[in-house]
């Protein structure tokens, strides 16, 4: 090798170690060549915990990390240290790290592991994570990797993810911007398959899980299958159940029912319906209602919980691992100005970084729930809304999302458009479908929109985001079709907002929807919200059925925003008209 | 002291949590008076709870190639 070239791979390297916390002062490129496995990460690499430069005061959970991590790097396992490197370096390109590009540079320049299967096992589990399957683990076993080596590579992918999540959260990182925007994007999504079984066999339990696995019986009242599956590798099984223990045990700073329940935001921010059901059946073994846990789940603005906690969750969940363009930066400053301490704050960031450390691993293994799972979640979910994948605030990114494969279009790149199509179908489909309450005029609308948005690209000047742009050529198709179909009312009539007065005043139910049947629910709700005159039909359907902002739905409507504000009210209030025979003491009671 | 017209021209955003600290002052001193706006409160927002989570509408998860590759078709052709 070149001196340059020498050079090169040394400075990237270093980026590469010091993003999860190596140093390099004694650390040369012979060092990475001859150096022994086993000790050399203690001695010669000089761990430095993330949490140790995050000067954060929780000296338990900072051993416990170093614990984990040198359980996992210390060569038992049966990876070279390179491989090792790889598999870090996959988990660091999905993250806006520093290094993101010295990181490249050097998986371009080593394509011996990069280019291998490991190499792109490493990066399929780290961005694709919910879309790995058997077939992955096959591929490593056909490459002649052993059972606990893939073991070992799931768990230092994870570990990536772990370090990755714990800096993003803790550490003030210069430059996200230009380094995590653009990351990853070119790869293809893979396809998806379905998990029914575990990917390898759990070990059968070994005397040295004896310890560790009763550490587990006391924290959870039960040994995860997640964990039986890791058992080839005592070490890193003990390790991690040291760090669980360490992490969730203690009430110093946060409540346990407050880390389950961060824990279970994040997990679902992953989409990983194990860690989902794991930290569910914790939180009823701690007395946590069931629909108080499904609400922390799909919008903890409706959960009964303090709205500081909300917060909390919500702030965390910006950390999961979840495929994106666009990740958006923990909001720390909201979180003190809502009365959490530093200690709190980095609890739940450590709480965060092992919920997708976990869910790394599951995702990797292919760990079935343990218990009935409380909510199951599809490939159909990771067609991610606009909503999900687009944080309008504090997002590292100010830019409409879009924004660059928009130009990318407009330059000629034409396939590039098909992105943009898959990314937002489904909304597109789900607005058409309830303006004109036909799904095959919706699907023939939705193709109808997509195209008048090609045709019209040039004139797209990104006033306003490209989802709300698209939008608004949705609702103009749709209403042409209705128009088509009968003469109907302006979207644009003016009408006194004010002049509807509620009529159905009897009290409803505690529990609206436990009184009938989903099926029932959703009926109703259909068919209320298809008698809605068609400009609050439109407004309902964007602000609560797509879950648009407010402001969004304005840009989208062409409206200002207090009239959008009373054009989803006036919706609203009428389709509570319609509802409340049904919900209604009274009605319920006729029912019943 | 609020009156029943001017709870519902200000109630929409007193659902939304983002009242101003002095509407909302004033909407929950009217709401502690009329049982019949407090049933309104109570099940307009049970409204908005079951029409946010109703499944109406959805494209299934297999549909979304099927309507990707025939835009994506059409668009070849426009070029």
């Amino acid at each position: 090798m070149g001196n340059s070239k020498k050079l090169a791979k040394t400075a990237a390297l270093s980026n590469i170690l010091a993003a999860f916390g190596f140093e390099m002062d004694s650390y040369t490129l012979a060092g990475d060549e001859s150096v022994k496995r086993s000790q050399s990460l203690t001695v010669s690499l000089e761990l430095a915990p993330v949490l140790s430069r995050a000067k954060l005061r929780l000296p338990a959970i900072c051993a416990a990390e170093d614990s984990l991590a040198h359980a996992i790097l210390n060569g038992s396992n049966g990876l070279s240290l390179s491989e090792q490197h790889t598999l870090l370096a996959a988990s660091g390109q999905q993250w806006p790290v520093p290094v993101r590009s010295a990181a490249n540079d050097r998986v371009i320049e080593d394509p011996a592991t990069n280019d291998s299967v490991l190499g792109r096992f490493g990066r399929k589990l780290a961005r694709y994570g919910p879309w790995c399957s058997k077939d992955d683990c096959n591929a490593l076993v056909a490459s002649g990797y052993r059972a606990s080596s893939i073991v070992g590579a799931v768990a230092t992918v994870a570990l990536g993810q772990f370090r990755c999540t714990l800096a993003s959260g803790l550490l003030d990182l210069p430059g996200l911007e230009s380094n995590y925007v653009e990351a990853g994007d070119s790869e293809p999504v893979p396809s998806w398959k379905e998990t029914a079984r575990a990917f390898l066999a759990p070990a059968n339990v070994d005397v040295d899980l004896e310890q560790p696995y009763a550490t587990l019986k006391a924290l959870f009242g039960f040994i995860p299958n997640l964990i039986r599956l890791q058992g080839l590798l005592p070490r890193l099984v003990t390790a991690q159940v040291d760090l669980l223990d360490t992490v969730l045990s203690p009430e110093d700073h946060l409540s346990q029912a407050q880390k389950h329940g961060i824990a279970l935001s994040v997990a679902a921010a992953n989409y990983n319906t194990y860690m989902v059901t794991l930290h569910g059946e914790i939180l009823s073994l701690l007395g946590v209602d069931a629909r108080e846990t499904l609400a922390i789940l799909d919008n903890v603005e409706h959960a009964s919980i303090a709205e500081g906690d909300q917060l909390f969750c919500r702030e965390l969940r910006k950390l999961g691992v979840l495929p994106g363009t666009v990740r958006a930066l923990l909001n720390r400053g909201a979180l003190r100005n809502a009365g959490f301490t530093e200690l709190q704050i980095g609890e739940g960031v450590v709480v965060a970084a092992l919920t997708n450390f976990l869910c790394t691993i599951q995702f990797g293994l292919g760990a079935v729930p343990d218990f009935q799972p409380l909510r199951a979640f599809h490939f159909k979910d990771l067609y991610l809304s606009p909503a999900e994948t687009r944080p309008t605030q504090n997002s590292i990114s100010p830019q409409d999302p879009d924004i660059e494969q928009v130009s990318r279009v407009k330059a000629g790149e034409t396939e590039v458009f098909e992105n943009l199509v898959r990314c937002h179908t489904r909304r597109i489909f789900r607005t058409l479908c309830g303006m004109l309450g036909n799904a095959e005029e919706a699907r023939d609308a939705t193709q109808d929109t997509f195209l008048k948005a090609f045709e019209h690209i040039d004139k797209f000047e990104a006033r306003s985001r490209f989802s709300t742009w698209l939008m608004s050529i949705a609702i103009n198709t749709g209403t042409e079709m209705l128009r088509r179909r009968r003469p109907i009312e302006s979207l644009d009539e003016s009408e006194d907002e004010k002049g509807f007065r509620p009529r159905q005043v009897q009290s409803w139910v505690d529990d609206p929807e436990q009184a009938l049947a989903k099926s029932q629910v959703n009926a109703l709700v259909r068919k209320g919200v298809l008698r809605l005159p068609e400009k609050y039909r439109v407004a309902l359907l964007l602000r609560d059925i797509n879950q648009l902002s407010t402001e969004d739905t304005a840009e989208a409507l062409g409206l200002s925003i207090p009239a959008t504000k009373a054009r989803v009210l006036r919706g609203r209030l009428m389709l509570r008209e319609s509802l409340a025979p049904h919900f209604s003491r009274a009605g319920v009671d006729h029912h019943v | 002291m609020f009156s029943c017209a001017d709870f519902l021209a200000e109630f929409g955003d007193y659902l939304e949590g983002s009242a101003k600290p002095e509407i909302k002052s004033c909407i929950e001193e009217h709401l502690r008076e009329c049982r019949t706006c407090q049933v309104i409160v109570d099940s307009t927002s049970k409204t908005i709870r079951i029409v946010t989570e109703t499944d109406n509408f959805l494209l299934p998860a297999d549909d979304v190639e099927p309507i990707v590759q025939n835009v994506m078709s059409r668009v070849r052709k426009l070029k």
